[in-house]
This record gives structure tokens, C-alpha cells and sequence, in this order.
């Protein structure tokens, strides 16, 4: 909300800074959330009447406009305004002044004219622009019927004032106009004297009694459901004139911030915004039968609201009706038909309190957002307002002439009943808050606020202003206790609590331990988002992901069911300033949608693309290769204790042939391979770009205990073989053999070598193992190894036809 | 610089001495035997010198320059064959090893969660695609309440969002375990923001709830300011203002004094000294009525704060988007 600080002057006094009241409104809740101070920078501006207007007599696109300026004489000028009439009330900067955008006023010739000043528009007086008409803004600014001429234009103009914008949180509807503000200064004011809160500081008019009228006219009103419309008040006005708002009136608007629109309508915005009331004009004319009905929409009922658009209405909604049909949605927006218009004679006003719940549920359904729904929802006062307003109304309408008087006021459910007290115990208060204090305490800061208390005992009966919808309950009251000591000013205190040790689930455990083995490997924790493109989803050839209904963007329209997407998009953007590698990894949920449900999954994902290392003068550059990615793998998993496997198979994302599943027994873990060319075209990556995802809640399932077992404290012997088998027998296969033919004594078999091509017989390729052997009890000597050597050689020769090619000791 | 033929010698021999190193000893032959060395001076002396001296001085010069070359040549054996086997050119990098780093938001959740551990918090954790119920209704948020602004949400299906916070983790964790209850979730949520330097549509929180007999709105800035202490530092404080969240009452919002300007006023501080983090409160009594709780027995607090705000205030980040955007310049910095 936004609202000049003479605004609030207007509505009490007191006598803080700007930034002073941000401070201590902020203390009590209400948000400023910016300030902006308006000076005077033009000078020699003031206002004048134009007597008379001629054309210029060369030039045709100028007129020359001669001014009134009262007690300062006259004067004329030459303007290519257009919007410039005899009669019209208009600043005009004279020689030697200058404009708020800093242009300086002389005495200039146009042709054989001489022209001595400058109309002004709302640019050159530096006006909010936001809070102005249209009329307004287009050409020379009007000033209404009395703005004293010649007075000087910031005289005539609130020019010099701060605006505040607030921000107010839900529960704070009784802050969101300047009555509602100037109640909170008294509340400030009050706790600083330690004084009562007391509604008499407050300067704006407040009728407690309706307005008098003449009851000449015919109107009734009726509510079917008091529980959603607590009371309801009609404002008959009679001979309704149309015009301007009258200059002071005008002004009244700039402080408040509301921007004027017509008569009616800024008489019900000025309600709206000085008291947070709500109310709506209709043209009492075409309400049939002169009947307002407050009832609930019956099946198969529309509405064509004020913004011309025909509404059906789900049945239920809160709405006002006449004799035939709805011609409101109650506290929303009027309908079009019932609407007041330039030729309207007869005005009704409408001045009501309704449930907040069942403004808000219409304001959804429908779709429309509207001051008075926004205020309504977060709770209008039931009480005072909808007395005072009545009678403000009709004052208003006596002052800008609008009406000839008040011709009926009908009302139902006046008076509005008080609520109940609530029962508040002075321990539950101190339990709560870990506070101690005693019952007078708690009266003398609930009187600062308003809030009416009888002790009795350690039970304070309470009862709240009925501006204070917010305060229903016990821990309501247990805020404001709060709220008046000061949420800062309050004690702190360390929790006594039973000694327990804080425990995390194996999951965020396993989470952990990958990204501390990850890293030391030498990859870089990435974390994308979770959004993701259908689109792209489909075209990487996998199931459809789980859709959003309402998606910020079509690029960010269904959830993630793979970390590839985010992990190349992550190397893209580093690549693409310049560096030539990236090998990072994410640890998240991915998404999968199945029919009605969507399942959740945390996975790893590892991307490697370009130079895996740094050249060094010591060693050369590694790029990013398969078996990079697989040693990262087994590596991982190898600190983790998981047996695995990795068995070429066609996996989603990869290439036929470079694709493989890893596997840890009968479980399947996840894929690693090159991704498929089209894929990483689709994502931004031209190069090769090697691969994994894993299954986070797989692996947990696969994570074995760890138990001491006995190793040998006797030297072990090595003995190397290579074979050369044909090219297509793979080296998990000629490893199988070694291991089953090696014996129990046989600890360890490592692939050093494997190659093709070269000297070697085409088709063929030779791969070197290291074997260690060793016994848990005694040393081995070399011929008993070598007999177990034999027997591998052997195996390897008959089972896949390997030729021994060399030995090393 | 020494110029008789005694001072030259006492003044080489310490030198040498004290050389510690082959260029040392390489500095001092130049000072004394080079073109311009004091040695070298000497020599060019004996032409100049009277005829009756001119032999003996000549002999006794040449006898030095001889000893001189002789004692640098020692001094550098020694040096090499005895301490110095080595000359290695240290300038030269060092072969550095792998670069990996966790990211900077797991590395300040990894701290927020140590701290809290500490303390004897559980963490739990709850799923990212939520019900509406835990998401909104279970936390006294229902349909048609001005407070479901405050929140945009991103739906899959009626009924089925992204979470908006990590607050439906509470109601999971106390619908499943009887008090006292104390627990953080960290985790990401999901609000239907557009993109700026101050939002993404995506984020990660972390919850905190205690419940138990006696827990008091005093405790909770006690454990707020241990929380702070914890990430921040002790120096750093904690202030609370009035806020509203309907899952709390009273509800505060919860501030910290600067660090980055020690309170005196700064751009980040918008000059107030207090940097607003996030919300907390005491548990709604809607809240525990809808997990089953004795509202008579059992009381608590609650608070949820962002992981990227503390990141950003911990170490001046401005633009949140730098987290989502993984670029190594950013990532290594920390
Ligand atoms: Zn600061």
C-alpha cells in the first residue's frame, strides 16, 4: 500500500521522522518497505486562470494563452498545448523561474509574439505520474475549482511529502489504510507515555450515528446468510450531478495515493483507502425493484462484471442481488449492467462486511484480484467502519455537491454485536513465552493497543477492538503481549533438553560419503535445477517426465528424471568461456510420473567432457576417456565396499557399443558410457562426453558391512603373464579363467596391458595380467607358484585359445 | 673493500665461511677475482710500483690470487659434495593434485546440519513433490487464505505441488513420532517466482522444529542464537521481529546483525545493522491439534531459513542465480 506521510498527519499527530516511523512501525510489524521523498525543485511556478486564446499568427501549431495571475497581475504566453481553454485553472513558470526537470524560464520571442513563461504539465512539476489521470498526464496539468490563483503551484499542490510504500502481512488487514496506520502511531504513542490507547487522537472523522436522511426514497436490503455477510448498509443519494472533484478534494487523493478516476469513484476509493473500507456505487435505477438482496448464487447464474466480461458463477458464491439477478459479487467486483455511468441520476452506496473466506473463494474462482477483495480477505472491521463510513459518505457528497442529499439509508444487521471476551491464563502466558510476568503487566500492555482486559485473580478476560479481527484465540493475545514488550527487548534462553544424539538418515549418510569421494577424485559438486524442458526430454528418447501445471516458462515445464540435462548444461556454460574440460557431478532427486502418482529417486550423476588433467611440465594432459569414467566408478564404489560389474549393454542416453550397466550382484545401480552424439548435440555439446548415472537408493540397498578379515603377514610372489586371444573374447572373460584356475592362494589379478595391432597377427590382441600370490600362514615358494601359474596358462589356452607371449619373473 | 694484501685475505676467508650457497661463493669470486675484483686491482698495481719494491710485492700479490682461486674452488666442493647434493629450482609448480570441491550451498547445509547435529537434532528429510494437505492444510494454511499468496506454487495434478518450504517435513516427522520432537530438514523448495538476482524458482531451506513439555518462545531465540553462533560466529546476534506465518503465533521474522559491516550500515543491511534471514515462531496450535498432539502438554517452535541467504550473507554473494549456474570461477572461489 502506498500513502504520503501528510496523510498520516491528517489522521493523528505525531511528531516522528520518516525514517523514525519506518523504525518503529517495523518494531510493531508493519513493513516499510520504501521511502521516497518528494521535494520542490521548480521555482516561480504558480497558478493562473486563462482569460483568453488566440492562434499565434504565424506560427498555426501555437495559440497564445493570456493568464490571470491575481494579485500578481497578468501575463501571456505561447504554448503548443492543445488542452489549453478559456476559464481553465493551469500553473504557468514565469521568466526567471525554472522546471522540476531543470529547464530555466526566459522571456522568448516566437515570431513577432513575445511569450513570458511556460505552461506546465505534471513532467515540469516533477508530479507522481503513478497517481495521476490520464487527463492529467496528457498536456498542461488542470487544477479544480479552488486552487487560489496566483498562489504559488506548491501552495496549491501537496508537492513536498514523503511516500511510504507498505508491505502488510496477511493477518494485518487492520493496517492496510491510513486509519488503520494512525491507529498503530497511537498505539506507538500510547506505549512511549505508557498511556491507553485512545481513539479520540485520532483526527479523521469518525460519525458513530448514520447519516440523517430524508427517507423519500424506495430501497430495501435484505441478508439471507448473516454468517457471510455480518451487516449491510444502502446509501440512497439523489440528483446526482456530474463534474470534477473540487481542488481540495483532488489534492486529498494525491496524498492518499489514489489515483482519481470520477466523482463516485474516487468517493468510494477514499473510503476504501482512508478507512479500509470497501464500498461500491450502483445506479439505483436499474436495481429491479429497488432491492438489494446479500445471498449466495444459485446454479446456472452469470455475471457481466465491470470489466465487461460475462462470468459464470459457481453456484455458492457470495453475491448481491436485486429483485431478478446477481448485479454484484459480493466485496470482488460490480457487474456492468448495475454500474454507474455518466448519465446516472440516482446513486446507491454500498457499505457492507463480509466473511472474508467467502470474498476470497469468489475472488480465486473468478479469477479477479481487486482492492476491495484484497482488503475484505485479509478481514474488514465489522464494527466501527461500517457505522462511520455511512456518514462520511454523505458528508462527502454534501461537500463536492454530488447529490442533492441523503435519501434513504437502508441497513440490516445494524448493530453489529460485540464479540464475546476470551479467557486468558497468566501461566499459560508465562509458559509460553518463558517470560514472568504479572497480570498487570499483561493489562497495561494490552492497553496500549486497544485491547479491553478485567483481571481477575490470574485470568485476564479480554476483549478486542473490532478492528482486531486477527485476535481469536489464546496465542493470538500471547503475540501482542509480546509485540508490546517488544519481540527484541524479549529474553533468550537456552532450552533444557534431554541429552540425545542428533542422527541423519543412511541415505544423506551415503549422500555424503559419494560427494567426499567424488571430490577427492578430483570432480567438482554441481547442483542444477530441477525444471527441465519436455521438449527435450522426448527428443533424448526418454519417458515422459512429470509435467507442470503451471510452468514459469516452456523451457522449465516438466521435472528432471536424470541429472544429464542440468550436468551438460553446466558444461556448456564452461566451455563455452573457454575452458577445455569439465568433470563434475550432482547428487538429487530425479522425477518419473506413473499414470496419477509421481516417484521420487536420488541419483548421482557424473558428466566428463574435454581434459580430465592438466598438462604439467611433469606430465602430460589426460583427456576425458571411458575408462576414466569407469575407474571413477569402481573407484567409488570400491571405497564403498560394493562388489560391481560393468556389462556392455544398450542403456538409455549412451551409444550403442559404449553404453554399459553397472551392477552390484542381482542389482542394478545404473549406466555409464558415451552419450549418445543426437543427445549431446540437444544439450549443447559437440564433443564426446562420457557418461554415469547411478541409483542412490539402489546402491544404499547394496552398501555391505564391513568386518575385519585376516590377511598374510608372509611376502606374496607376482607373476605376470600376457596372452593373445583373438580380439572380440573379452578381458572380464581371460580374467574369469585366471581367477577360477588360480587357486585360493591366488590374492589379486590386475589387467597392466592390452593392446592390438602393431606387430601382433591382425584380429588378435594381446592383454597382460599381474598376478599376486600369497598364503595366509607361510611363504610360497616359487615353484609351487609356478604350478599354479601353469594350470591359468593352461586354462586360458584350451578355454579360449590363448597363445602365453611372454613371461616376466 | 679491503685493499692491502692481509685485509684482502682475513676479509675472503670469512666470506667464504660464511657462504652458504654455490652462488655465494659465485658472487664472492667475482667481488675478488673478477675484472673489476679487489684481487684483480692489486695486480694491476705492480707495474705502478717502485722499482726496488716491485718483485716482492708482485710475488706476494700473485701468491694471493693463487691462494684466492684456490680456497673458491674448495669452498665450492664442499658445498656441493657435503649438505648441498641438490640444486632444484623451486620456482618450478609443483604437480598439484585434484581439484574437486563440494558446492558452496552443500558446504554451508553440511555446516548448518553439524551444528544442529550438535545440538542433538535429528534431520529428516520428506519428499520434494508434496500433497497439498502437508504443504498447505496441515499447517493452518487453508485454500482461500490471503497466506497462499505468499507462497506461488508450482502444481503437477489437483492436490499435488512442489513443496513450497520444507515445513511439510514437520507434519510428516510429528505425524510419525510421539514428542519431544527435535529435528531439522534441509532440502528444496520450490516457489513460482520469476528469475532475479534475489530469486529462483527453486531453493533449499532448512526447517527446524523442538516440541516437547515447557518449550518457551525464549528458548527459541536460544536456540537460534546457538544456531547463528554456529554459522556465523559468536560475535554475530540474533533479533527477532514481528512477523506472520500462519503456521506459527506468535510468528517472528529473524534477523542477524551484519556481518558484513559489524552492524554500522551497509547496502546489504540496507544501513539498518540487521540482515532479515527468515521466519520462526511457536508452533501453531492448529498445527499440533492436526498431528494429534495434547495442545494442553506439548508446546514448541519452529523457524525455516533459506541456505542460499546464509551463503549469500556468509560470504557476500549478491546474485542467487550464481548457484544454479555451476560456473567453476564461482565454484572454486570457495
Ligand atoms: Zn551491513
Amino acid at each position: 500500500m502506498r500513502v504520503k506521510l501528510s496523510a498520516l498527519h491528517a489522521a493523528i499527530d505525531f511528531s516522528y521522522t520518516p525514517e523514525e516511523l519506518a523504525a518503529k512501525l517495523g518494531d510493531v510489524g508493519i513493513e516499510i518497505e520504501s521511502m521516497e521523498r518528494a521535494e520542490v525543485t521548480f521555482r516561480d511556478v504558480f497558478v493562473a486562470r486563462v482569460v483568453h486564446t488566440a492562434p499565434h499568427p504565424t506560427y498555426h501549431k501555437l495559440q497564445r494563452v493570456d493568464l490571470d495571475l491575481g494579485p500578481r497581475g497578468t501575463t501571456s504566453v505561447c504554448t503548443a498545448a492543445t488542452n489549453v481553454r478559456e476559464g481553465d485553472i493551469i500553473p504557468v513558470a514565469i521568466p526567471g523561474g525554472r522546471t522540476a526537470d531543470g529547464i530555466d524560464i526566459a522571456t522568448r520571442m516566437f515570431g513577432p509574439v513575445e511569450s513570458f513563461g511556460m505552461l506546465c504539465s505534471w513532467k515540469e512539476l516533477g508530479l507522481d505520474g503513478d497517481i495521476l489521470s490520464s487527463e492529467e498526464k496528457d498536456g498542461i496539468l488542470h487544477l479544480g475549482s479552488g486552487a487560489i490563483v496566483g498562489s504559488p503551484f506548491q501552495e496549491a499542490w501537496p508537492v513536498e511529502d514523503t511516500a511510504f510504500e507498505i508491505s502488510v502481512t496477511p493477518d494485518r488487514g487492520d493496517a492496510l489504510s491510513v486509519l488503520g496506520l494512525a491507529r498503530w502511531i497511537e498505539v506507538l504513542k500510547a506505549r512511549e507515555a505508557d498511556q491507553p490507547f485512545d481513539m479520540g487522537d485520532i483526527k479523521l472523522p469518525l460519525p458513530s450515528a448514520l447519516p440523517h436522511a430524508r427517507n423519500d426514497g424506495d430501497l430495501t436490503v435484505t441478508i439471507e446468510d448473516q454468517s457471510l455477510c455480518s451487516s449491510y448498509i444502502g446509501l440512497l443519494i439523489q440528483d446526482v450531478a456530474s463534474g470534477l472533484s473540487s481542488h481540495a478534494f483532488r489534492t486529498q487523493l494525491y496524498q492518499l495515493c489514489i489515483r482519481p478516476v470520477s466523482r463516485i469513484v474516487d468517493m468510494t476509493n477514499l473510503c476504501l483507502k482512508q478507512y479500509g473500507q470497501p464500498t461500491h456505487a450502483f445506479d439505483y435505477d436499474r436495481l429491479q425493484e429497488h432491492r438489494i438482496i446479500v445471498r449466495t448464487s444459485l446454479p446456472g447464474e452469470t455475471i457481466v462484471t465491470l470489466d465487461g466480461v460475462l462470468r459464470p458463477l459457481e453456484p455458492g458464491t457470495l453475491v448481491i442481488a436485486d429483485a431478478a439477478v446477481p448485479v454484484a459479487v459480493a466485496g470482488v467486483m460490480g457487474g456492468l449492467a448495475s454500474g454507474v455511468t455518466a448519465t446516472t441520476a440516482r446513486v446507491v452506496f454500498e457499505i457492507a462486511h463480509f466473511d472474508p473466506r467467502a470474498v476470497a473463494r469468489a475472488s480465486r474462482h473468478l479469477g479477479i484480484k481487486t482492492d476491495a477483495a484484497y482488503l475484505y480477505e485479509r478481514g474488514t472491521d465489522p464494527g466501527l467502519t461500517v457505522s462511520a463510513v455511512p456518514g462520511v459518505l454523505s458528508a462527502l457528497v454534501r461537500e463536492q455537491c454530488l447529490g442533492s442529499y441523503v435519501s434513504r439509508v437502508a441497513s440490516a444487521g445494524i448493530p453489529v454485536p460485540a464479540r464475546p471476551p476470551l479467557s486468558l491464563d497468566l501461566d499459560r502466558v508465562n509458559g509460553y513465552l518463558g517470560s514472568d510476568l504479572d497480570a498487570k503487566d499483561i493489562q497495561r500492555l494490552f492497553g496500549y493497543e486497544g485491547i479491553a482486559s478485567r483481571v481477575t485473580g490470574t485470568t485476564l478476560s479480554v476483549t478486542p477492538p473490532s478492528f482486531r479481527g486477527d485476535l481469536t484465540s489464546w496465542p493470538e493475545y500471547v503475540e501482542e503481549v509480546v509485540r508490546m514488550e517488544g519481540y527484541n527487548e524479549f529474553p533468550s534462553h537456552a532450552p533444557t533438553l534431554v541429552l540425545r544424539r542428533g542422527s541423519e538418515s543412511p541415505l544423506k549418510t551415503l549422500c555424503k560419503q559419494l560427494r567426499q569421494l567424488l571430490v577427492g577424485i578430483g570432480l567438482v559438486e554441481s547442483r542444477t535445477v530441477s525444471f527441465v524442458r519436455e521438449d527435450t526430454i522426448t527428443a533424448m528418447g526418454l519417458p515422459a517426465a512429470p509435467l507442470l501445471l503451471n510452468p514459469l516458462t516452456v523451457d522449465w515445464d516438466a521435472l528432471r528424471p536424470t541429472m544429464a540435462v542440468g550436468l551438460a548444461g553446466a558444461a556448456v556454460r564452461n566451455l563455452s568461456r573457454g575452458r577445455d574440460g569439465f568433470a563434475s557431478f550432482e547428487i538429487g532427486k530425479t522425477f518419473s510420473a506413473h499414470d496419477q502418482s509421481f516417484d521420487e529417486e536420488t541419483k548421482l550423476g557424473v558428466l566428463l567432457v574435454g581434459k580430465w588433467q592438466d598438462a604439467n611440465w611433469t606430465t602430460p594432459a589426460v583427456s576425458a576417456g571411458i575408462f576414466v569414467l569407469k575407474g571413477i566408478v569402481e573407484s567409488v564404489l570400491r571405497d564403498l565396499h560394493v562388489p560391481c560389474d560393468v556389462v556392455s549393454s544398450n542403456c538409455a542416453l549412451l551409444e550403442t557399443g559404449a553404453s554399459a550397466l553397472v551392477s552390484s550382484e542381482t542389482t542394478t545401480l545404473g549406466t555409464l558410457g558415451i552419450l549418445r552424439h543426437d543427445v549431446g548435440a540437444l544439450l549443447g555439446l559437440e564433443r564426446d562426453t562420457f557418461y554415469a548415472e547411478l541409483s542412490v537408493d539402489a546402491l544404499l540397498k547394496n552398501i555391505p558391512t564391513v568386518s575385519f578379515k585376516e590377511f598374510s603377514k608372509f611376502p606374496s610372489i607376482r607373476r605376470d603373464i600376457a596372452v593373445l586371444v583373438d580380439e572380440y573374447v573379452a578381458a572380464g572373460q581371460l580374467q574369469a579363467i585366471i581367477a577360477e584356475n588360480g587357486g585360493p592362494l591366488l590374492k589379486t589379478i590386475v589387467v597392466f596391458d592390452s593392446f592390438q595391432g602393431g606387430s601382433l597377427p591382425t584380429g588378435k590382441k594381446s592383454v597382460g595380467f599381474s598376478m599376486e600370490f600369497a598364503s595366509p600362514d607361510r611363504t610360497l615358494l616359487g615353484e609351487e607358484v609356478d604350478v599354479l601359474v601353469s594350470s591359468v596358462e593352461d586354462a586360458l589356452a584350451i578355454r579360449v585359445g590363448g597363445i602365453l607371449r611372454r613371461t616376466r619373473a | 673493500m679491503p685493499s692491502t694484501i692481509d685485509e684482502i685475505r682475513t676479509a675472503l676467508e670469512k666470506r667464504l665461511t660464511a657462504a652458504r650457497d654455490v652462488q655465494d661463493v659465485r658472487n664472492a669470486q667475482i667481488e675478488y677475482l673478477g675484472k673489476k675484483g679487489a684481487v684483480t686491482t692489486l695486480l694491476k698495481q705492480i707495474s705502478g710500483v717502485a722499482e726496488d719494491k716491485r718483485r716482492q710485492f708482485g710475488e706476494q700479490v700473485n701468491a694471493l690470487k693463487q691462494w684466492a682461486a684456490q680456497a673458491v674452488e674448495q669452498r665450492l666442493s664442499d658445498l656441493s659434495s657435503a649438505e648441498c647434493r641438490y640444486d632444484i629450482d623451486f620456482s618450478l609448480p609443483g604437480q598439484l593434485m585434484p581439484t574437486g570441491k563440494k558446492h558452496i550451498l552443500t558446504q554451508v547445509e553440511e555446516e548448518v546440519e553439524s551444528v544442529f547435529l550438535s545440538m542433538g537434532f535429528d534431520i529428516e528429510e520428506g519428499p520434494e513433490i508434496e500433497q497439498e494437505y502437508y504443504n498447505f492444510e496441515a499447517l493452518n494454511i487453508p485454500a482461500d487464505h490471503p497466506a497462499r499468496d505468499m507462497q506461488d506454487t508450482f502444481y503437477l495434478a489437483p492436490g499435488m505441488l512442489l513443496r513450497t518450504h520444507t515445513s511439510p517435513i514437520q507434519v510428516r516427522t510429528m505425524k510419525r513420532e510421539h514428542p519431544p520432537i527435535r529435528m531439522i530438514a534441509t532440502g528444496r523448495c520450490y516457489r513460482r517466482d520469476a528469475v532475479d538476482a534475489s530469486h529462483t524458482p527453486m531453493f533449499t531451506q532448512v526447517e527446524g522444529l523442538v516440541i516437547d513439555k515447557g518449550i518457551t518462545f525464549a528458548d527459541l531465540k536460544g536456540v537460534l542464537q546457538e544456531f547463528v553462533g554456529g554459522v556465523f560466529g559468536s560475535s554475530i546476534s540474533v533479533k527477532l521481529l514481528p512477523s506472520f506465518f500462519p503456521f506459527v503465533e506468535p510468528g517472528a521474522e529473524t534477523a542477524i546483525s551484519c556481518p558484513i559491516c559489524g552492524s554500522k550500515g551497509c547496502p546489504t543491511c540496507k544501513n539498518s545493522g540487521w540482515i532479515e534471514m527468515g521466519g520462526s515462531g511457536m508452533v501453531h496450535q492448529n498445527v499440533l491439534r492436526e498431528v494429534g498432539y495434547d495442545t494442553s502438554i506439548y508446546q514448541g517452535f519452529a523457524f525455516g531459513w533459506g541456505i542460499e541467504r546464509i551463503a549469500m550473507i556468509k560470504y557476500g554473494i549478491r546474485d542467487i542465480r550464481m548457484f544454479y549456474d555451476n560456473d567453476l570461477d564461482f565454484l572454486s572461489q570457495f
